[in-house]
């Protein structure tokens, strides 16, 4: 979610991806900090999304994630990989009789 | 300091796993976005005194999010690591008694195991230094009539030569001390007599020079035992001699004397290389004799082979029991029955003796093993003590901290966390004790071995290494962890919070806990009387093997060993052997100056001392006795060489007939000496005086006519049965003519004085050198010295295990001192209620010593059982007690009673001392 966020959007801080996250779902994610800087830490250290210090349009300083060449071909992979799942679980629940 | 930087080390290895962010980065971070949402809110429509709440209840907590993130950033099991050992150090630091009690236990504890581990190590874990001991055994002939192991006939070796298949090679060798003179004065040094094959089957490397040639250690020609042609003159020098005697400088090629003869050095071996653990100073050709074939009773040599590649010891035994099977037709000696050895004189049924192999390592350590293993059996029982002990202290501790974890838990700690802390404290304690107890052991190893240089074999080995440092930090990595696990698991969470209600932490204590620190105390007093059982067992067993009535009067003995070679001269006059009478002249007349010395009553010589006989059990035959199928047969447990005098000298009763007289030396007719057992054995019944016997060396031995019988002697050792003996008269045999003819090139003098040793040193060493100056004197002592150093094995263990029974037995009062004192301090309030309402002191003192000596008795019951089937390991190691011995078990009961006593009357004392007043007003 936060990857597909930083791939089509480009590079965010923090608040704006939570504000995203709960637009695009309509209010039913709501993040909270306890969980967005931790996972955004965890892809950071895992290579998948870089972060720098950068001043937003307000002129504040904030941190600026952006998606990393390995975390697009996670993102794909992952996709692919749940595609497939909700795919399967579709057949089953649907199509079977 | 060392835990200083252990955390430094710590923090980086956390700093570095966890990025380069530090808490401001994050903390700005969550910052702005509380403030980005509190501007979303206000654009929402919140009031401005709204807003900021609405934004934390939508964004959540900042304490929170931040303890997320740095369970993220890090390792959190480390960071709570570092942080548990932060906060332990300093719990440690805020109690020092607790501390310095708790860290001595474990250091006495685990020093002790680290101690004996370095042994257990050293002696018998670590191999041999060869290249591929495990390939290296140990052949002997074992005698399954006598149910002992004998040297092996060259006869024997030469045909195992001819016929194996499983050996790379098979070497042969004896041990003996040879003169060497280095500068001015003669040393006597350990000799290894060797053929080519032992070195190259040990696969030895000269350092400088070379080794034996092929055939050099041969020789042939007319042969006899006791009058060997020489062989050739050359010799290699141990390291270690090289560098004493010869400072290291450059010898090889040049001559030295070895037992008056010049001897071409050919080579140094490397450093620590020897042979069965025989301390090897100089490596000499053994000079075997194809001529020897027809002496199959000479059982003189030691055998070590290297198996081949891939063959296992059991496949060679297999090829050597069915090489046993049909040894005469294979080695050409005719198709008799399967006899493997010595000629078929003395019936087949006598001969059952067989080849077999071991080893190179067991056959080193002998039975030292198991002394080894029981005292390290011994010291994880002291650590198991020391164990319970700490677990004791600890979780008394934990009874005062019941709060301090309370309100953490109530703080948000769980329950593993708290688990953890405790833990980390226990391993703490354990790794400084720890590395305490390991410089204990180094300390204590040194002054060991420094003490001990003979008692265990491969002394020269033993060392604190690699595998015991790591045996020493698990041993502390796990005792802590048991230690420390102790107290937690008795301090559940959910009481905590009880506790943190009760506030004044003097609520009651539940009966659980009460029974695990019981526990705990009978099971150290179990512990302990097994281990205070087992020493006292062997205590009794030294003080039996240092009172036995040897048959000698050892009182006022002085002894000594001189060499005097084996080739004093190599003209060979027929039918006479020189050397043999060249060496008796010396010893004659050494004796007459000794006996010169003012203060010196008698003097004598022999071919060993009583005590330090090997069992010979030498093939003889006996006149007038006819071996019935089930034994006795006809051979002699020792053969004894001796001169004139030695009887009156040693004070050896002569119970019928006479002792040696000097004119024996003329008279043709062969005389002997035997002893009451003897006669007992084969003459029962009849008079022992003029009756024969001879050794079975072959045809052309003449009888030797009984002239007196003497009363037993302990030659083989204080904790041996007396065995049959034979006197020869070294006068007598020297003049006799050859092949029979010869005397022992080494003899141990006796002087019967009042002088101590000290005082004689400096004339037995003049007068020595007087008569022959490459002479050495070795081994000056009194007989006392001797009687000691043929026990030492078993004093040495009865050492260590009653230090570590004392050690036991300490911790154990210690332990039960400790849970009595908390009794008291617990029960102040009932006490003080008690004696309000007119207790007397003696009722209070009476009710505490009870249950202390209520815990004590069912600790000595278990203990007690435990000690009867712990106690049948030793049996073996025993000498005149029994494992289950009443004194020794009666003794111990008294030992530990009394020890509880004084440990529970501390306590009990001190209670009776409260002053109701003090105790009622604080509570």
């Amino acid at each position: 979610m936060l990857l597909q966020t930083l791939a089509t959007l480009g590079p965010l801080h923090g608040y704006s991806i939570a504000a995203r996250l709960e637009q695009v779902s309509a209010g039913a994610l709501q993040v909270n900090m306890g969980t967005l800087y931790p996972g955004l830490m965890r892809l950071e250290q895992r290579g998948l999304v870089r972060s720098e210090w950068n001043v937003t349009d307000t002129n504040r300083k904030a941190r600026f994630y952006k998606i990393t060449v390995a975390g697009r071909r996670q993102l794909a992979a992952e996709k692919a990989e749940w595609d497939r799942m909700t795919a399967i679980m579709h057949t089953l629940l649907h199509d079977q009789g | 300091m060392r835990i200083a930087t252990l955390c430094e080390w710590i923090r980086r290895l956390w700093g570095t796993l966890g990025a380069s962010r530090d808490d401001r980065d994050l903390e700005e971070e969550l910052r702005l976005h509380l403030e980005l949402a509190t501007e979303d809110a206000l654009r929402r429509g919140q009031t401005p005194e709204r807003a900021p709440q609405a934004a934390r209840i939508h964004a959540g907590g900042v304490a929170q999010a931040m303890e997320a993130l740095r369970d993220q950033r890090g390792l959190p099991w480390l960071d709570d690591l570092a942080r548990d050992v932060h906060y332990g150090l300093r719990t440690l630091r805020s109690a020092p008694v607790f501390t310095a009690v708790a860290l001595l236990t474990v250091a006495l504890g685990i020093g002790a195991n680290a101690a004996i581990f370095t042994i257990v190590n050293g002696v018998i874990l670590r191999p041999l230094g060869y290249l591929k001991p495990k390939q290296l055994v140990y052949l002997s002939t074992y005698n399954t009539l006598f149910s002992a192991e004998f040297p092996v006939a060259p006869a024997e070796y030469f045909e195992f030569r001819g016929i194996n298949r499983s050996f790379a090679d098979v070497g042969a060798f004896t041990t003996g001390e040879v003169n060497v003179t280095a500068g001015d004065r003669p040393l006597r040094v350990r000799a290894a007599l060797v053929d080519e094959h032992l070195l190259n089957a040990l696969g030895l490397q000269a350092a400088q020079g070379r080794l034996f040639a092929r055939g050099e250690t041969d020789v042939s020609g007319r042969w006899a035992p006791g009058d060997e042609p020489p062989p050739a003159p050359v010799a290699i020098l141990s390291h270690e001699l090289w560098q004493t005697a010869f400072g290291g400088q450059s010898i090889v090629g040049q001559t030295i004397d070895v037992d008056g003869r010049h001897r071409e050095v050919i080579g140094i071996m490397p450093p620590a290389a020897d042979v069965m653990d025989h301390h090897t100073q100089i490596w000499l050709p053994i000079g075997l004799n194809p001529a020897t074939r027809n002496f199959r009773g000479y059982h003189i040599l030691s055998l070590v082979g290297r198996l081949k590649d891939g063959v296992t010891v059991d496949a060679a035994q297999t090829e050597l029991n069915a090489l046993m099977d049909n040894w005469r037709e294979r080695t050409g000696l005719g198709p008799s029955a399967h006899t493997f050895g010595r000629g078929a004189r003395i019936g087949e049924k006598t001969d059952s003796h067989i080849l077999q192999m071991k080893p190179l390592q067991d056959a080193i350590l002998g039975d030292a093993s198991r002394s080894i293993w029981v005292l390290q059996a011994a010291v994880g029982l002291v650590l198991l003590i020391a164990c319970a002990n700490l677990a004791n202290l600890l979780l008394a501790r934990a009874e005062t901290r019941r709060r301090e974890f309370a309100v953490r838990a109530a703080l948000g700690a769980s329950g593993s966390r708290l688990l953890r802390q405790s833990m980390t404290e226990g391993v703490l304690l354990s790794i400084a004790g720890g590395l305490l107890g390991l410089a204990l052991a180094e300390l204590g190893v040194q002054a060991l071995v420094r003490a001990y240089p003979t008692s265990l074999p491969r002394a020269s080995e033993i060392a604190v290494d690699l595998p015991v440092l790591l045996f020493a930090l698990g041993v502390s990595t796990g005792t802590g962890l048991l230690f420390g696990l102790a107290p937690v698991a008795h301090t559940r969470v959910s009481r905590l919070l009880t506790a943190l209600k009760e506030g004044g932490g003097r609520g009651g204590t539940s009966d659980a806990r009460h029974h695990v620190r019981r526990g705990l105390v009978i099971g150290e007093i179990a512990l302990a009387v097994i281990l205070v059982t087992g020493a006292g067992l062997m205590l009794r067993t030294v003080y039996n093997l240092a009172n036995v009535d040897a048959g000698f009067d050892r009182s006022r003995l002085v002894t000594f060993s001189i060499a005097t070679g084996s080739q004093k001269e190599d003209r060979v006059t027929p039918g006479v052997n020189q050397a043999a009478r060249m060496r008796t002249q010396t010893y004659q007349q050494i004796l007459g100056r000794l006996r010169a010395i003012p203060g010196v009553q008698a003097a004598t010589a022999m071919s060993d001392l009583p005590l330090n006989q090997p069992f010979l059990s030498e093939s003889t035959r006996i006149a007038n006795y006819a071996a019935p199928p089930e034994g006795p047969f006809e051979a002699i447990d020792y053969y004894q060489s001796v001169m004139s005098d030695y009887f009156e000298t040693m004070g050896i009763p002569i119970v019928e007939g006479r002792s040696f007289q000097p004119a024996d030396a003329v008279s043709s007719g062969m005389v002997a000496v035997v002893n009451e057992r003897l006669v007992n054995t084969f003459w029962k019944g009849r008079n022992p005086i003029g009756q024969r016997l001879k050794p079975n060396w072959g045809d052309w031995v003449p009888w030797f006519t009984v002239i007196g019988v003497a009363k037993d002697v302990k030659q083989g050792g204080v904790d041996r049965n007396a065995g049959t003996e034979f006197y020869f008269s070294i006068e007598q045999m020297a003049v006799a003519p050859s092949p029979l003819g010869r005397a022992p090139a080494t003899v141990n003098l006796v002087l019967r004085t009042s002088l101590p040793p000290s005082a004689l040193a400096q004339t037995i060493g003049r007068t020595v050198r007087e008569v022959d100056p490459t002479v050495a004197v070795a081994r000056l002592r009194d007989m006392d010295a001797v009687f000691a150093e043929s026990i030492r094995r078993p004093r040495l263990l009865t050492q260590l295990l009653g230090a570590f029974a004392g050690l036991a037995l300490l911790l154990a009062a210690i332990g039960t001192y400790g849970v009595l004192a908390y009794m008291v301090a617990e029960r102040r309030r009932e006490i003080g209620i008690r004696m309000a309402l007119g207790a007397a002191r003696s009722s209070v003192i009476a009710l505490v010593m009870k249950h202390g000596l209520h815990l004590t008795i069912i600790g000595l019951v278990i203990g007690l059982a435990g000690a009867f089937g712990a106690n049948r390991l030793i049996t073996t190691l025993l000498f005149g007690v029994q494992p289950t011995d009443p004194t020794t078990l009666a003794a111990v009961t008294m030992t530990i009673t009394l020890v509880a006593a004084v440990a529970c009357w501390l306590p009990a004392r001190r209670a009776s001392r409260l002053d109701p007043n003090v105790v009622l007003r604080t509570d």
